[in-house]
């Protein structure tokens, strides 16, 4: 290892690491991967990687709150923050959990340090960017645009698309300002819709004519089926084989099938092809699909050419090492830990002639910050973002059936985009599958109550449980956060974890710009439940902990910002290809390089910028 | 663990009021001998078999029938000071698999030195065996699964 030096090295093995892996090593490149996570989550064997997911659905069966991070090994050399560890700050910095949390709010989404990152546990919406999301500056005087625009990303986004496998009806998909073109003509998904639920019908009834008022103008809020990365059932109209790099052309192209015949087969589990062949409706994506219908990561790892391959797990990079004269970066140092919660550790340094961080943007922007590196724009760390999730809860006169299928399956693109983003944030609003699963942790907090507030017992009991919890309807409201300088990572020599290496520091606020949508999208919601007769019974209690101004959000888990992409040296970390401004062979891939939200999980575009990146790389290489 | 197969019949016998679900459908969980072994680990089986014999008593001076059964469980069981936090632990080890902590001043007065007395779920199975999800037209999450596209109408509720 030592004496070797790779084409590139990758830091990370979430999907975006993985797509870069996958397309480097198909192209002939040798690729070395370092993992924090246990060697257990890397087993691509059928009975190692069986056995490793069994011990992830035991701890998710047996964990009290089902939490996203509950299934997967929390390991003290490679910690991961979980959300129940989010509390008030209250004047002093909050250090019980992973995160060291400065304030004034708790940051609370998470992330897993483990094989596969974040994509173990993402619900797996595939929703793309909109045109004015790249320009919010010049569009609407908030923050910047984007160095590149929806144009350059759309045929990174059609690979993303394959390489997730996407189940969506192209013809349903409609979304505020659009354009004309959003979709190549004839474009279609790798998979059907995945069927919308009966609680969607029931609501996309209800909601029918309705019309609300936002700022004195008057919308008629409409219903889309969302894209998802699950598996459904295969389109034949699809006809791509998968993406590959065109050595003479220098670019990434999607293969056509070889013969009229074949058709897109999806992609099982990785310990059985034909395990998870469709969503089977387990209804537990977040935190985890029992049969791996839901894509992750590791289905994208386990494809990259294993000859050119060398993966090395329970590694933590912690810093890559600069060369003064030219600024190109001369090697990753990370410590191995023999065991999980080993105060040991090995040390060693990665060579390669390119270097990718793809360690999700709080663990990247800690190792450059931890470097040195990348100091011009003075900007790493900073511009940290999430969705602020409003959730707004309440009855519907009729049963619905919550608690099945995929989290969610239908969503209001509404107010995706439009003119009110001058004054605030656009959101989304999925309808969740899941009942009041989420701000009341229903059923058991249901069950509890009915049992020792209500004195139910029997049939009465059961009753109770079938006319109520039946009827549970749950909204979201995504709401996009501005990249501000003043929310962002940094680490401190006080905080370290287990084997030394710095815990994420962070400084967390909302601005005017997201209250003013809270207050916005409340009202929205007070709208629709009584336009359709749903009992509301949300409520913010003033100590939970992203409490602000009479209303509660919640973390998306949609960690993004921290090593922008922008058009200067001195505006932003990284530079439209990617590559980091003050180290020409060192890239930095994942959310982090998104310079504004917009109100779309951000995998997919994560994963179309990954595909970009992989090219740039490959270019590079030459 | 010692198998505490005695009192089986009187726990299942006593869990049918207490559910609203048949003995059948109790026994098909799979669960029960294991939730009966659980009272006696935690609450240990002096008080378990004492909690039998009065519930077993119910059942047989009321008959089993409605409304006696219904006022002696509420009387006798569930508003007793000792009795009531058990019952109610019952119930939802049935309905969600998990055993709640006693609280503090139960314990104090009824189970000093008692271990494992923490809110866990018995097994991994006991969460895929709680009857709130089939109370409510569900099945557990992450288990059970209804296959594709089952979310999309109606379930069947029993």
């Amino acid at each position: 290892m030592e004496n070797k030096e790779y084409d590139v090295v990758i830091v990370g093995s979430g999907i975006a690491g993985s797509i870069v892996a996958k397309m480097l090593t198909q192209a002939g490149k040798q690729v070395l991967l370092l993992d924090a996570g246990l060697e257990a989550g890397m087993a691509f064997d059928e009975e190692g990687a069986y056995k490793n997911y069994q011990d992830y659905m035991k701890s998710y069966f047996m964990a009290q709150a089902k939490v996203p991070n509950a299934p997967y090994p929390n390991v003290k050399d490679a910690q991961s923050p979980n959300v129940l560890d989010m509390t008030q700050i209250n004047g002093k910095p909050d250090t019980k959990g992973y995160f060291v949390q400065e304030g004034k709010l708790p940051f609370a989404s998470d992330y897993a340090r483990a094989a596969g990152g974040t994509t173990l546990h993402w619900l797996g919406t595939c929703l793309r960017m909109l045109p004015n999301d790249f320009k919010m500056h010049s569009k609407y005087g908030q923050a910047v645009d984007w160095p590149i625009d929806y144009e350059y990303l759309k045929p990174y986004y059609e690979m993303a698309e394959r390489e997730i496998g996407v189940s969506c009806d192209v013809s349903e998909q409609k979304y505020p300002n659009m354009g004309n073109n959003f979709f190549g003509k004839d474009y279609v998904f790798p998979m059907l819709k995945i069927p919308q639920s009966y609680i969607d019908k029931s609501f996309i009834e209800g909601m029918e004519g309705l019309k609300v008022s936002l700022n004195g103008d008057v919308y008629t809020p409409w219903c889309t089926s969302t894209p998802q990365g699950r598996n459904s059932t295969p389109n034949k109209k699809y006809r791509y084989a998968n993406t590959a790099w065109n050595a003479a052309k220098q670019k990434l192209e999607l293969q056509p099938f070889a013969k009229e015949s074949d058709e897109y087969v999806p992609v099982g589990a990785i310990w059985d092809p034909y395990s998870g062949q469709r969503c089977e409706g387990n209804a537990s994506c977040v935190p985890i699909c029992p049969v791996q219908a839901k894509y992750n990561a590791l289905k994208t790892l386990k494809s990259a050419k294993k000859e050119h391959l060398t993966l090395l797990s329970q590694a933590v990079a912690t810093e890559i090492h600069i060369d003064t004269g030219n600024g190109n970066i001369t090697g990753v140092s990370y410590k191995q830990y023999p065991h999980a919660d080993s105060k040991d550790y090995k040390s060693g340094t990665a060579k390669g002639k390119i270097y990718v961080l793809a360690a999700n943007a709080i663990e990247n922007a800690k190792i450059l910050l931890a470097s040195g590196a990348c100091k011009t724009s003075g900007q790493v760390g900073c511009n940290l973002m999430d969705h602020t999730v409003l959730l707004t809860w309440g009855l519907m006169k009729d049963k619905v059936f919550p608690f099945r299928g995929p989290g969610s399956t239908t969503n209001i693109p509404t107010f995706r985009d439009g003119d009110f983003r001058k004054k605030h944030a656009a959101w989304i609003s999925p309808i969740d599958n899941w009942g009041w699963g989420w701000p009341t942790g229903s059923p058991d907090t249901d069950l509890d109550h009915a049992v020792s507030t209500l004195n139910l017992f029997g049939k009465e009991l059961r009753t109770y449980i079938g006319d109520t919890l039946s009827r549970q309807l749950l909204l979201h409201f995504e709401c996009e956060q501005l990249p501000l300088k003043t929310n962002r990572v940094t680490i401190d020599d006080k905080y370290r974890d287990n084997i030394g290496n710095y815990r994420p520091v962070i400084k967390y606020d909302v601005d005017d710009y997201s209250l003013k949508a809270f207050k916005a999208a409340k009202s929205v919601s007070d709208q629709i439940f009584a336009g359709m007769g749903v009992q509301d019974f949300t409520n913010y209690p003033s100590d939970e902990p992203d409490y602000v101004d009479g209303f509660v959000f919640r973390g998306a888990g949609h960690v993004v910002g921290t090593h922008c992409m922008g058009t200067t040296k001195q505006n932003s970390v990284v530079n439209s290809q990617q590559q980091a401004w003050d180290h020409q062979n060192l890239y930095l891939v994942g959310a982090g390089n998104m310079a504004t939200l917009g109100t779309s999980n951000p995998t997919l575009t994560l994963a179309a910028l990954s595909f970009a990146a992989a090219e740039n790389i490959l270019k590079a290489l030459k | 663990m010692e198998k505490t197969t005695a009192g089986l019949d009187a726990f299942l016998a006593i869990s049918v009021p207490l559910t609203g679900y048949t003995r059948v459908a109790l026994l098909a969980t799979g669960m029960a001998q294991l939730y009966l072994d659980a009272l006696h680990r935690i609450i240990g089986s002096a008080m378990t078999d004492e909690y039998l014999a009065l519930t077993d008593r119910i059942l047989k001076d009321t008959g089993g029938k409605e409304p006696a059964l219904d006022r002696a469980i509420r009387q006798q069981l569930l508003a007793s000071l000792q009795y009531g936090p058990i019952t109610r632990n019952i119930i939802q080890l049935w309905y969600w698999g998990s055993w709640l902590q006693l609280p503090p001043d139960w314990v104090a007065k009824y189970g000093k030195g008692i271990k494992g007395n923490d809110n866990h779920f018995i097994t991994p199975e006991a969460y895929q065996q709680g009857l709130i999800w089939n109370a409510m037209g569900s099945h557990p999450q992450g288990s059970k699964q209804p296959g594709f596209g089952s979310w999309s109408i109606a379930p069947m509720v029993s």
